[in-house]
């Protein structure tokens, strides 16, 4: 069985996959260790954030149950109250990783993983989810946004205390 | 559980171990560290209610900085550092821009003037020395004193003077920002193929501004601030190529933060913007003056830039 790819990886963790999709990225996770591997990197590192001992271990039936469990203490809160846009800045922050959205992803992976594991299933439309993505055009206003933020970024990144901050928000822009 | 590797190879050995200091002498090792060393890294970073999962090569040889930072979840955004080019790949808008950035703050720069006006605006605290995923740590807070700027905690590897973890709060000491890495691994070189780009760019539209920005004399300003927050100087100006309009690019300052003032004419296809937008810690405030359109960015609090937007005048 080939390898889970990451968009897919990432989608399954965020949430975003339909329901067929996750079903297949789960078969597969359960028959590749490198991409039980990278899912549990996934999970760690949202648990390291979130100050929580991760209990993450060897067993993949385990660890999903314990994650499932666990899981609506480590969504970060949604607080849209706190975020207000420009009209055309909206298509440019990236989207929030909602609560809900994750908590609906596991849902399903309880769901999915409940069916008896041994059953064969069609190799997984992987690639789909890439090709979901439909290319896009900035309009004027968004491209002259993005030089604005990229311009400042180049500048703030001069400091010396940005680090590798600046940078990173950069790559929260979604320009589509 | 989450490793953190610190593999001291050959040629690492000169970024010794750091003996405990000020929170200034903290800062400007942290600033060496990142970007003196050759490290691979993953690390995490949420703001607002968004989170980003990313990865980072850093190499640097002989004073050249090379570097690839890529999100690991979502869109595989990339970001490819050649010292000072920047490349930028967004796949979601099949668009990618490259750019000069600005020379990084040379080390060590510090001036005592920096840093008594620097005291006057945030309080440097050393908080006492604790254990990160198994790693002692040097924890540094930076109080804002005032609303108009955050406030940053940090905190630094003790063998090398690494940031493994920084959060960014609001003066209230609201929560804005969180990044900390998971995984970090020293190395004696990088191999070329970790930094160079992954993505296909086929189809993708590209933007190229590799014409330097050129220096505004000061008398040539055409725009001032009237009510500039205290501690927040000029740093540059820059007559940008942008499009077909070339735009007025100011940066004011306070040692830590910075906000950017975009200054240009408005044109018939071009729709004024106006109001606050924010996400983490930017903020952004835009509005018409005098026919231009000004747009104010910076890692502040909206109150920053919004008092700064409503005081932009044009230079009579």
């Amino acid at each position: 069985m080939k390898q889970i790819d990451k968009v897919s990886l990432s989608a399954l963790v965020d949430g975003e996959l339909e329901a067929a999709e996750c079903a297949a990225a789960v078969t597969q996770l359960l028959s590749d260790s490198d991409s039980r591997e990278r899912w549990r990197s996934y999970h760690l590192a949202r648990d390291a954030l979130a100050g929580i001992h991760s209990p993450l271990r060897g067993d993949f039936h385990t660890d999903l149950a314990l994650c499932i469990a666990r899981e609506p203490s480590i969504v970060a809160p949604n607080n849209p109250s706190k975020r207000r846009s420009l009209a055309l800045t909206r298509g440019i922050w990236r989207s929030p990783w909602l609560g809900w959205a994750v908590a609906a992803s596991v849902t399903a992976m309880t769901i999915i993983f409940s069916l008896p594991i041994q059953t064969h299933v069609q190799p997984a439309p992987t690639m789909q989810v890439a090709q979901r993505v439909a290319p896009a055009t900035l309009t004027p206003d968004q491209a002259r946004l993005s030089n604005y933020l990229v311009s400042h970024t180049e500048q703030s990144a001069a400091g010396r205390l940005q680090g590798i901050l600046p940078y990173s928000r950069l790559t929260s822009l979604n320009p589509q | 559980m989450i490793r953190l590797l610190f593999i001291l190879a050959a040629g690492l050995c000169n970024a010794g171990v750091v003996l405990a200091g000020s929170a200034q002498e903290h800062l400007d090792r942290m600033a060496h560290a990142i970007r003196s060393l050759n490290y691979v890294g993953t690390f995490v970073y949420v703001h607002g209610d968004a989170m980003e999962i990313m990865r980072i090569v850093h190499s640097s040889e002989e004073g050249r900085e090379h570097e690839r930072l890529s999100a690991l979840n979502g869109e595989a955004r990339e970001i490819i550092r050649n010292d000072d080019t920047v490349t930028c790949y967004f796949p979601a808008s099949r668009s990618a821009t490259v750019s000069k950035a600005r020379p990084r703050t040379p080390f060590p720069p510090r001036l005592p003037e920096d840093t008594h006006a620097l005291a006057a605006t945030y309080e440097f605290i050393v908080e006492p020395e604790t254990r990160l995923m198994e790693h002692a740590v040097y924890v540094v807070n930076i109080k804002p004193r005032d609303q108009f700027r955050y406030g940053y905690r940090l905190w630094l590897s003790q063998q090398h003077s690494l940031l493994m973890r920084s959060d960014l709060y609001a003066p209230n000491g609201e929560m804005l920002e969180k990044l900390m890495f998971t995984e970090l691994e020293l190395r004696s070189t990088i191999a070329p193929e970790l930094l160079a780009p992954t993505l296909n760019t086929e189809g993708f539209t590209w933007r190229r501004d590799l014409n330097e920005p050129q220096p505004t004399k000061q008398a040539e300003l055409k725009w001032t601030v009237a009510a500039l927050p205290q501690g927040f100087d000029l740093k540059s100006a820059t007559l940008r190529p942008m499009g077909d309009n070339p735009v007025q690019h100011l940066v004011y300052a306070d040692g830590l933060a910075s906000v950017s003032i975009f200054a240009e004419p408005l044109v018939p296809e071009h729709s004024p913007m106006q109001g606050l937008s924010q996400m983490g810690a930017l903020s952004m405030y835009a509005r018409v003056v005098e026919g231009h359109q000004i747009t104010v960015v910076g890692e502040v609090p909206p109150a920053t830039v919004e008092q700064i937007a409503h005081s932009v005048r044009m230079v009579d």
